[in-house]
């Protein structure tokens, strides 16, 4: 019962062991979700200036509004976000589990293929063969690849789990489970039913917003709470509150995880039902939101902790409390009468930036920063920049968070009302006039995120020659594996 | 909690449930709606698009403009996509039944453009088609103030051979736009085919199921609300 209070497990391997035998491909990952976030911190940048100076880059074919914007969502979902959790689930996996990653040089490889995927997909989308479908941009000859490579991490993640010598099963194994069994099923069934034998009509956006849905509530929030459950007790040194419910909260995620987007589609040409559906599935959820919070919130603010570990711990921290922030969105948001007027409006963009960046990337970004120095056998070159990446990462967020609500509140309800003794309402071209503040406030968002990720990609890379130097030169204490106070590494 | 197969199986259950409940059900219950024939108007609608427009929704896709305009209306009653003249009716699955790729957007940077063909049909001659040019080319020539950019790569500018060519828009445009002398501006076949397919984008016809959707009563409209 101990290892499923504490994540931290007893046995025989050791973790230097452990981290040692995932070295190559957990870094490969890291390094490629690092390349990646700054490519889509770029690709943002350009897509929010080009917002309120249509001028900027205007000429340029390849690089229009629609196709940057595709460009950034397959940078950052694909790229950044999938190999960063693919780093985080075979390191979590492996030490939950407490085995050695067998064969790694063919993970390596699938690291690769999934990356040449990637690059495929982003480059197809500049070259206008992009699908237009947010979340599935890439064009459908990229699919392949990423499948074919797809399958060969998650069975190497799966030997990783079964390989274990722990009899208990932690939470966050579950999630992350969860999480690797369900991506394959949603997306080669949107794959199929939208590009190989597309279905007829608006089936295609109920698939659409199924699959896009389906990748918020069953990838990338599955991984970020198995992060979550495993690095908050870790940090703080005291085990999860009331930990016996969680199993619940997972099976509730499981249930309505593939339900609770649907309300999306409000007012759109499918059956009514399908919305009704929606709300019911985000409604239900609140079940495992009551349970997250029964979890996690005494834990995180329960007191002062025994380990003082408040630079990596920050970032887990916010994260949680822009969780619950997302979670009480998706319910509000589903409503009908808050729909009619945040539909189609930059509330909704907003509301994806808190769940993809102020919820996933900081937690993957906590997560890495915890792990790398273990794997690589040193610690962070550079200490102050994590410090500075969070804090740019923290105003960035709430930047764009915050501009792009309050201008699609305004924006919402300018072209959805009218004002009294009104025939019609404001012209779009008029209020998205008045919006230039908030998309320009949402560029320095942008601006403020892509300065804070360059940080983590030049830390990195310093920290990457660092265990380069380690190795092949003379040897040393790192040369044999991670030797660095605790103090040191989480700071 | 434990390695057992069962744990599998309940993922696969969980995640078959809301397949089976979302997708394979609406794929059942209208994935296989055909267009209806009017027997007033001799004709099945919605109307297959003629190729050019065809070519043109390929256009439309890659350069991404769904990312800005939505392709769907909300009914009457339901916001006020009606007195934005976005469309008088609620769009209906079965406009849609002939779209190979169904791009509806969720997003209104720009206005809704699933019947722009209507509001621009008879606008500046050639059924609005020099509007859409202009817009195309420079959208403050059209929508002063607008943010969107201009899409001039969709033009040609090119040496006047022989006789000027009929598609030549040089004539739609202000003095600070003009060629230089001897030059003639041409939309590209992909400007032709997107313009093409902007103004087909004007299916106003009367489903029978848009009959049925609910519309609320309007603030100082007379008769019932209700089914209309």
């Amino acid at each position: 019962m101990a290892s499923t209070l504490n994540p931290s497990g007893t046995s025989r391997l050791s973790d230097a062991s452990i981290d040692a035998s995932l070295r190559t491909p957990v870094f490969l990952f890291a390094a490629s979700a690092a390349a990646w976030l700054l490519v889509g911190a770029v690709m943002a940048v350009i897509s929010s200036v080009k917002l309120h100076a249509p001028g900027f880059l205007g000429d340029i074919e390849c690089l229009t509004y629609g196709r940057t914007r595709g460009m950034e969502t397959a940078s950052l979902l694909y790229g950044w976000g999938f190999n960063a959790a693919f780093a985080l689930s075979l390191w979590l996996l492996a030490r939950l589990s407490r085995s050695l990653l067998p064969q790694p040089a063919l993970l390596v490889m699938a690291a690769l293929f999934w990356n040449l995927g990637v690059a495929i997909g982003v480059g197809g989308i500049l070259l206008g063969d992009g699908t237009s479908l947010e979340g599935l941009d890439m064009p459908a000859y990229a699919a392949p690849v990423l499948f074919v490579a797809y399958v060969f991490i998650g069975i190497w993640a799966l030997q990783v789990y079964q390989s274990g010598r722990v009899e208990q099963v932690y939470i966050s194994q579950w999630y992350i489970l969860g999480a690797l069994f369900w991506f394959p099923w949603i997306f080669s069934l949107a794959q199929i039913m939208l590009f190989i034998d597309p279905v007829r009509g608006t089936v295609q956006t109920i698939v659409h917003t199924w699959f896009s849905q389906g990748l918020n509530f069953l990838w990338f929030l599955p991984i970020a709470l198995g992060a979550i459950y495993y690095f908050l007790p870790k940090l703080l040194g005291r085990p999860i509150k009331s930990y016996y419910i969680s199993v619940y909260g997972f099976w509730v995620l499981a249930l309505f995880g593939g339900w609770a987007g649907l309300g999306r589609l409000t007012g759109a040409p499918v059956p009514a039902w399908v919305v009704s559906a929606g709300v019911g599935g985000a409604l239900m959820l609140v079940v495992a939101w009551a349970v997250l919070a029964i979890n996690l919130l005494p834990t995180v603010f329960g007191g002062r902790s025994s380990h003082h570990a408040p630079g990596l711990l920050r970032f887990f921290a916010v994260a949680v409390i822009a969780l619950f922030v997302w979670a009480a969105s998706t319910i509000v948001l589903s409503l009908r009468s808050v729909a009619e007027i945040t539909q189609f409006t930059l509330v909704l963009p907003a509301q994806s930036q808190l769940f993809f960046y102020g919820v996933f990337s900081l937690v993957a970004l906590g997560g890495l920063y915890y792990l790398l120095p273990r794997v690589l056998g040193v610690e962070w070159s550079s200490p102050k920049l994590i410090g500075a990446h969070f804090w740019l990462s923290v105003i960035g967020i709430l930047l764009g968070v915050v501009a792009l609500t309050l201008g699609g509140l305004k924006q919402g309800f300018a072209i959805n009302a009218l004002a009294a003794g009104q025939e019609s309402p404001e012209p779009l071209l008029a209020v998205m006039r008045q919006l230039l503040p908030f998309l320009s406030t949402q560029t320095l968002g942008a601006t403020v995120l892509l300065l804070g990720h360059l940080l983590f990609v030049i830390n990195l890379v310093c920290t990457a020659r660092k265990a380069c130097c380690c190795c092949c030169g003379p040897r040393s204490s790192a040369s044999v594996g991670y030797t660095g106070s605790k103090e040191a590494v989480i700071r | 909690m434990n390695r057992s197969p069962f744990f599998f199986l309940g993922l696969f259950a969980a995640l078959a449930l809301s397949w089976v409940g979302v997708v394979l059900v609406n794929q059942i219950s209208y994935g296989r709606m055909t267009p209806v024939l009017d027997a007033n108007e001799g004709a099945y609608f919605p109307i297959p698009l003629p190729g050019t427009a065809a070519q043109g929704r390929q256009v439309y896709k890659d350069l991404g403009c769904a990312a800005c305009h939505t392709q769907q209306t909300r009914r009457p009653g339901y916001g006020v996509d009606d007195k934005h003249g976005w469309g008088t009716r609620q769009s209906v699955v079965r406009e849609y039944v002939y779209e190979p790729h169904v791009l509806i957007g969720s997003q209104r940077v720009g206005p809704d453009l699933r019947y722009i063909g209507v509001r621009k049909d008879g606008q500046e001659g050639r059924d609005g088609r020099d509007w859409h040019y202009r817009h195309l080319y420079d959208a403050q020539l059209t929508s002063p103030g607008s943010i969107m950019p201009s899409y001039r790569f969709l033009f040609e500018t090119r040496e006047i051979v022989g006789q000027r060519s009929s598609k030549a828009i040089q004539h739609l445009l202000p003095a600070d736009a003009q060629p230089p002398a001897g030059y003639e501006i041409v939309p590209t076949d992909r400007a032709e085919a997107l313009v093409s397919y902007l103004m087909s984008l004007k299916d106003t016809h009367a489903y029978p199921e848009a009959a049925n959707i609910y519309v609320a009563k309007q603030a100082g409209e007379a008769g019932e609300g209700g089914h209309k």
